[in-house]
C-alpha cells in the first residue's frame, strides 16, 4: 500500500513504535463513555428483571404460542453467530490471504466475534423451557441432534477465537503492564497476571506466530461449520421455508456480511471518539472494507435470489402460502424494507468511490447490520406460521407471533451485553495490536523487544 | 393445629388414617340437608368358561352427561330380598362397592356353584338402600344357564371350530337351535370374528366354520377360539374360549438399529466416527495450543540469554 | 377422639378435609373395592367453576366437590420414566381412522382432554377440517400423534427426552425434556405442545411420580403430546379418544397380530387397509406415521360445519 508510512531508519522505527503505543494505551472513559456505559447498564438490568420473571412464570411471558414456538429469541441467536464469523474473516481469511492493511481491523473484529458468539450461548440458555436442565446436554447428549452438533461447535468457536483474540494480545498486555502509570492497583495485577510473563523475546513471538498460524487455519473450518449447523436447526425440518438444500451457503454469506458491516461500523464509532485512531483506521481502511462489503453482499444477493427466486417460480402446495406471505402479505413491508434497505442500496452505494467515505459507508453498514436482524427474523418466524396443517383449533393468539415487551427487553440485554464486552475490552486493552502494525510497516522484531525492554 | 393435623395425618398408618377419615367426612356440612338424588341401575350377567358374574353399572345425570356413582353400597340377591339363608341359598349373597366409573361387579364363590348345581335358572336381585345421598334403587336379572360346547379340529392344514350351545329346561339339557352363536379369535383388544356373519345354530345346535389359516396366533404357538352367545333378551353373555395349537406366529418386531431416531447410546456407527474424530482433531489441536500459552510464560521466566 | 374432632371442625377447612379425603380415599378404596376398577381421585385444585356436586366416600359418607374436581386418574398403570422407554412386549401399535364415518362428535378430544387433565388450550388431538381440492367436499380429520416409524421429532431431540420405543410409540420423558423445542419445529403434523407456564392440575397430582406413559403429572416448560394411553394399553384396554368414539371412528391394535378393533367391531388390520385404500397422511415426507387413514368416501354423516368454536 503506497500511503502506509514506513520508517527510514531504525531510530525512526523506534519512534513511530513509542508513538504509536502511546496512542493505543486504553483511556479513561469520558462522559461520553460513562453515559454509554450506562445506557447498557440499564438495558442490561431491565432485562435481567425480565428473565427473573420468566424464569418463575415460564415463557408465557413471551409472545410465544404452539404455532410459533421458536421467535426473536432464536432469531437473535442466528444474528449473533452471523455476527461472530467477522473474526474468521478479518483475522484469519485476510491474514491467510497476505492482505496488507488488516493489521489495525484483527483485534477489534476478533473482540466482536468473542463477545457475539458468547451471548449467543447465553440467549439460546433464555430460550429454553427448563435452564435448570442445561447440563442434561451433556449427561445425555444424542449425537444425532443437530442442537448438539450446534453446543460443540459453538463451544469450539468460542474457544478458539478466544485464542486468536488471546495470543496476539499478549504483548499489548506486557506493554500495558511495563507502561501504564497511575492506573488502579488490580488493574495491574490483571495485567501482569493476564501477559503470562510476557518478556518479548524473539521466542515468544515465534511461539505467537506459530500459534496465530494454525488458529487461522484452523477457524476457517469451524467458522464455517459453526453457521452452517445453525442453518441445519431449520434445514433439517420439513417446513416449507426451512426445507431447503441452499441454507447453509445461504447463511454463510449472510453471516460474512454482517460481520464485514459490522467491524466497519466498530471502526468508524472508534475513530470517532479516540481522535488518533484516525492515524490506523484510515479513508483507505475504509474504502477497502467498503469494497469487500459490496463483495461480500453480492454473493449474499446470489443466494438470497436462489432462496426465494426458485420456490418463486415453482409456487410449490404448501410453500406458496409462506411465500406469499412474505412477497405481497402482511411480512411484505419487512421482507422488502430488508432486502432494498438492508441489502441494493448498501450495494449501489457503496459501488461508488464517494459511497466508501468513512461516513456514508457507516450509514450504510449500520442498514445492513438492522437488514440482516430483521432478516433472521423474516427466516424464523413466518414459516412457523405455515405448517402443514392449517391452523385450526389453535387460539386466535396462536395464529400470530408479536414479540412481548420482555421478549425485546432480554434481546436488547443481549445485545447491549454484548457491545457492553466489547466496550470495557476498549476501557481496559490496547485495541489495535501494535506488534502486528509494526510488522505491516516492515519494523522487524528485534527493533520492537529491544526498543521496548530498553525504555 | 391445621398443619399438625395435615402433617399427622399425611405420616400416619392407613388405618389410623381412615378413622381420621371419618371423622372429617363427618362433620362435612354437605351431610345436613341433601335432597336424595336419583341414579339409574343396569345389571348384566356373563358366563366365561362356566364362571358366572353379575355387573352392575350406577350411573346419574349430572348437567346432562351420565356420571358413574362411586361408592355406592349394593347389595346382591338371590330370588328373593331377605338375609341369607343357608338352607336353600337364597337371600342376601354379597355387598360390594361400586368403582370410579360406576361400575361393580359380583363373583361367585366355589360354595355358591356347589349349592346351586342343580339349579339352571336364576334371578338376582341388586339393590342400593338406606343410602344418604341417593333414593333406592333395586333391579333384577333372569340368569339363563346355557351351556356352550366347543371343538377345533384340524384336518391337513385347515383347522375348523363347531360350537354347540345347549340349554336347560325341566333339568334336561336340550340343543338351541336358530341362536345367533359366534365364533371369534380372542385378540388384544377384542374378538375377531370368523366364519358366516350372522349364522344361527341348526337343529343340533351347532355352527361350524374354518378359522382363518392366515391370522397370527399368539406368542406362545397357540390361538385362542371364542364361542359366544349374546342373550339379548335378559342382557347377558355366554362365551367358551379354547385354546389349539396354531403355527402362524405374530410378526415380531424390528431388531432396533443403529438408527438417526435411535436413542444416543444407538447412533449410527459412520456419524459417531465422524464427530468424535473431528472433535477430537480440533480440541487437540486447542488443547496444543493452550500448552503454547504454558510455553510462553516458561520462556518469560527463563533468563535473557545472549 | 372427640376432641380431636372438635379440632378438626375448627381448623380444617373444606378444601384441605377433602384433600385428606382424597388421598386416603385412594388409599382405602384401593382395599374395599373388590371389583378391582380404576380409582377416581378428586382434585382440590382452586375452584373453577364454584358449582357443588355431592359425591360418597368409600364409607358411604356425603361429600361435596367442585363440578370441575371430576376427574379420573389412572396411576396404576403407568410405568416412571425410568421403566418407560421399554415398549410392551412383542406388541406393535396401529391406528386406523375411517374418515368417512367421522361427524365431527368431538367426543374423542373431550375424553383426551379429560383424562390427560389437558386445558382448552392444549390438545393432543384435534379434528381439522379438510378440504382437498376447491371442488371436492369438505371432510372432518381426526389427528392424535401419528406415533412415526421414523419420528422426525425423536432425531432432533438433544437429550433423549422423546424416544422411539419397540412397540411403535412415541413417547416424552418430561424429567428429561429441556424445552429447546426443536421437537415442536421438527414434527411436520402440529403435534406437540408447549407447557408455556405452570400447569394448572389437581393439587394431589402433584405428588405423584411423573410418568411417561400418562403424561401426568404435566411439567412447566416442556413438550407434551398424544401418547396413545400406554397406562390403558397395558390394562388391554383402548385408548380413550378409541372407546369413546360413538361411530366407530377409530380401530386401534396390534399391526403383529394383524387386527384392530373400533370398541365394536374388531377386523384383521391388513385387510381393513387393502379394501379400504388406506393411506398415511404426508407419506411422502417418509416418517412412516402408525396412524392410517381411510379415505373419506360413502360418508355415513353429510358434511357440517362446526356451529361454535369448541375452544
Amino acid at each position: 500500500m503506497k500511503d502506509l508510512i514506513k520508517p527510514e531508519n531504525e531510530t525512526e522505527a523506534i519512534q513511530m513504535l513509542h508513538r504509536y503505543n502511546e496512542d493505543v494505551l486504553p483511556q479513561k472513559f469520558g462522559k461520553a463513555g460513562k453515559t454509554w456505559v450506562g445506557i447498557l447498564l440499564v438495558i442490561i438490568a431491565f432485562g435481567v428483571y425480565n428473565y427473573i420473571q420468566q424464569i418463575r412464570f415460564g415463557l408465557s411471558v413471551t409472545g410465544l404460542s404452539d404455532t410459533v414456538s421458536w421467535g426473536i429469541y432464536i432469531s437473535n441467536f442466528v444474528f449473533f453467530v452471523a455476527v461472530s464469523l467477522v473474526g474468521s474473516l478479518i483475522t484469519a481469511v485476510l491474514y491467510l490471504l497476505n492482505v496488507k492493511w488488516r493489521a489495525p481491523l484483527t483485534r477489534i473484529s476478533e473482540v466482536i466475534a468473542v463477545s457475539a458468539i458468547m451471548f449467543a450461548g447465553l440467549i439460546i440458555i433464555v430460550d429454553m423451557g427448563r435452564p435448570d436442565r442445561v447440563l442434561n446436554m451433556f449427561m445425555y447428549g444424542r449425537i444425532q441432534s443437530p442442537i448438539v452438533w450446534d453446543v460443540i461447535v459453538v463451544m469450539t468457536y468460542m474457544t478458539i477465537s478466544f485464542l486468536l483474540l488471546y495470543f496476539p494480545l499478549l504483548p499489548s498486555i506486557a506493554y500495558c503492564r511495563d507502561f501504564m502509570k497511575n492506573i488502579p492497583k488490580w488493574q495491574h495485577k490483571m495485567y501482569s497476571i493476564l501477559s503470562l510473563g510476557w518478556k518479548n523475546r524473539p521466542a515468544q513471538y515465534k511461539v505467537v506466530e506459530k500459534a496465530i498460524t494454525i488458529l487461522s487455519v484452523m477457524i476457517i473450518p469451524v467458522a464455517l461449520s459453526i453457521h452452517t449447523v445453525t442453518s441445519w436447526l431449520f434445514a433439517t425440518t420439513y417446513r416449507p421455508g426451512w426445507d431447503s438444500t441452499n441454507f447453509g451457503a445461504y447463511f454463510v454469506a449472510g453471516a460474512f456480511m454482517v460481520g464485514a458491516a459490522a467491524v466497519i461500523a466498530a471502526m468508524f464509532l472508534l475513530r470517532k471518539f479516540y481522535v488518533r485512531f484516525d492515524e490506523y483506521f484510515t479513508d483507505k481502511h475504509f474504502d477497502r472494507m467498503g469494497r469487500l462489503l459490496v463483495l461480500l453482499s453480492f454473493i449474499y444477493l446470489y443466494f438470497t435470489v436462489n432462496e426465494y427466486f426458485i420456490p418463486g417460480y415453482k409456487m410449490k402446495g404448501e410453500e406458496a402460502a409462506h411465500l406469499r406471505e412474505l412477497f405481497t402479505g402482511i411480512y411484505a413491508p419487512m421482507f422488502w424494507s430488508v432486502q432494498i434497505l438492508g441489502m441494493i442500496v448498501p450495494i449501489i452505494v457503496l459501488l461508488f468511490k464517494k459511497g466508501r467515505k468513512p461516513f456514508p459507508i457507516f450509514i450504510m453498514s449500520v442498514l445492513v447490520i438492522i437488514g440482516a436482524w430483521f432478516k433472521r427474523y423474516l427466516i424464523v418466524i413466518p414459516t412457523m406460521l405455515h405448517p402443514f396443517l392449517p391452523l385450526q383449533q389453535v387460539a386466535e393468539s396462536a395464529k400470530h407471533y408479536s414479540p412481548t415487551m420482555a421478549e425485546w427487553s432480554i434481546t436488547s440485554a443481549s445485545l447491549a451485553g454484548a457491545l457492553l464486552l466489547i466496550t470495557l475490552f476498549v476501557r481496559y486493552f490496547p485495541i489495535i495490536s501494535i506488534w502486528e502494525l509494526a510488522e505491516e510497516r516492515d519494523i522487524p522484531h528485534h527493533t520492537i523487544y529491544e526498543h521496548l525492554n530498553d525504555e | 393445629m391445621k398443619k399438625l393435623i395435615q402433617n399427622l395425618s399425611r405420616k400416619i398408618t392407613l388405618i389410623v388414617v381412615i378413622i381420621l377419615n371419618v371423622g372429617i367426612c363427618q362433620i362435612s356440612k354437605a351431610q345436613n340437608s341433601i335432597e336424595k338424588e336419583t341414579a339409574s341401575l343396569n345389571l348384566s350377567y356373563k358366563i366365561s368358561n362356566g364362571i358366572k358374574s353379575i355387573k352392575a353399572i350406577v350411573e346419574r345425570k349430572i348437567n346432562g352427561k351420565f356420571l358413574g356413582v362411586e361408592n355406592l353400597k349394593l347389595n346382591l340377591y338371590l330370588t328373593a330380598v331377605k338375609p341369607y339363608d343357608a338352607s336353600n341359598s337364597e337371600g342376601l349373597l354379597a355387598t360390594i362397592s361400586t368403582n370410579a366409573d360406576g361400575e361393580a361387579t359380583f363373583n361367585f364363590s366355589p360354595d355358591f356353584y356347589k349349592k346351586t348345581a342343580k339349579k339352571h335358572e336364576f334371578n338376582f336381585i341388586v339393590s342400593a338402600i338406606s343410602n344418604p345421598l341417593f333414593e333406592d334403587i333395586s333391579s333384577e336379572i333372569i340368569l339363563n344357564d346355557y351351556v356352550i360346547d366347543l371343538k377345533i379340529a384340524a384336518v391337513d392344514t385347515i383347522s375348523s371350530a363347531t360350537a354347540k350351545i345347549s340349554k336347560y329346561e325341566n333339568e334336561v339339557l336340550i340343543p338351541a337351535a336358530e341362536i345367533e352363536l359366534k365364533l371369534a379369535i380372542k385378540k388384544t383388544f377384542g374378538l375377531l370374528p370368523f366364519g358366516e356373519e350372522g349364522a344361527v345354530t341348526d337343529e343340533n345346535g351347532e355352527v361350524m366354520a374354518d378359522i382363518p389359516a392366515d391370522v397370527p396366533g399368539n406368542a406362545n404357538h397357540s390361538i385362542t377360539v371364542v364361542a359366544r352367545y349374546v342373550d339379548e333378551e335378559n342382557g347377558g353373555v355366554i362365551e367358551v374360549s379354547k385354546d389349539a395349537p396354531w403355527k402362524i406366529l405374530p410378526i415380531p418386531n424390528a431388531i432396533p438399529e443403529r438408527t438417526l431416531w435411535s436413542t444416543g447410546h444407538n447412533a449410527p456407527i459412520p456419524l459417531v466416527i465422524v464427530t468424535v474424530s473431528l472433535i477430537t482433531l480440533i480440541w487437540g489441536i486447542i488443547i496444543y495450543l493452550v500448552s503454547l500459552l504454558i510455553k510462553i510464560k516458561k520462556l518469560g521466566n527463563q533468563k535473557k540469554s545472549k | 377422639m372427640s376432641n380431636n374432632k372438635e379440632d378438626l371442625e375448627k381448623n380444617q377447612d373444606n378444601d384441605s378435609g377433602r384433600r385428606e379425603f382424597i388421598r386416603l380415599g385412594v388409599l382405602a378404596a384401593g382395599l374395599t373395592i373388590a371389583g378391582g376398577g380404576l380409582q377416581k381421585v378428586f382434585s382440590s385444585e382452586p375452584s373453577v367453576s364454584g358449582e357443588k356436586i355431592n359425591v360418597l366416600t368409600p364409607d358411604g359418607k356425603v361429600v361435596s366437590v367442585d363440578a370441575s374436581h371430576m376427574k379420573a386418574a389412572e396411576s396404576c398403570c403407568a410405568a416412571p420414566s425410568s421403566e418407560a422407554r421399554q415398549g410392551i412386549p412383542g406388541k406393535k401399535y396401529v391406528m386406523v381412522i375411517d374418515l368417512s364415518r367421522c361427524k365431527d362428535a368431538m367426543k374423542c378430544q373431550k375424553a383426551c382432554q379429560k383424562h390427560h387433565l389437558l386445558p382448552s388450550q392444549d390438545k393432543y388431538l384435534k379434528v381439522y377440517k379438510m378440504q382437498d381440492s376447491p371442488e371436492a367436499s369438505p371432510y372432518w380429520m381426526p389427528k392424535p400423534c401419528l406415533h412415526c416409524d421414523k419420528p422426525p421429532c425423536v432425531k432432533v431431540c438433544p437429550v433423549d427426552a422423546t424416544f422411539k420405543r419397540s412397540d411403535g410409540l412415541v413417547l416424552i420423558d418430561n424429567e428429561r425434556c429441556i424445552g429447546c423445542r426443536f421437537c415442536m419445529a421438527a414434527c411436520p403434523y402440529s403435534t406437540r405442545t408447549f407447557n408455556w407456564d405452570e400447569p394448572i392440575q389437581p393439587e394431589n397430582y402433584m405428588d405423584m411420580e411423573y410418568s411417561p406413559e400418562s403424561s401426568t403429572p404435566r411439567k412447566k416448560g416442556t413438550v407434551e403430546k398424544c401418547d396413545f394411553c400406554p397406562d390403558m394399553l397395558k390394562q388391554g384396554k383402548l385408548p380413550h379418544c378409541v372407546s369413546a368414539c360413538p361411530n366407530g371412528v377409530y380401530y386401534f391394535g396390534d399391526a403383529n397380530e394383524d387386527t384392530v378393533c373400533n370398541g365394536d367391531e374388531t377386523v384383521r388390520f391388513r385387510q381393513l387397509l387393502k379394501d379400504k385404500a388406506g393411506y398415511r397422511y404426508l407419506e411422502g415426507l417418509g416418517t412412516e406415521p402408525s396412524v392410517y387413514y381411510l379415505p373419506a368416501v360413502n360418508r355415513l354423516f353429510p358434511f357440517e360445519e362446526r356451529s361454535s368454536n369448541p375452544s
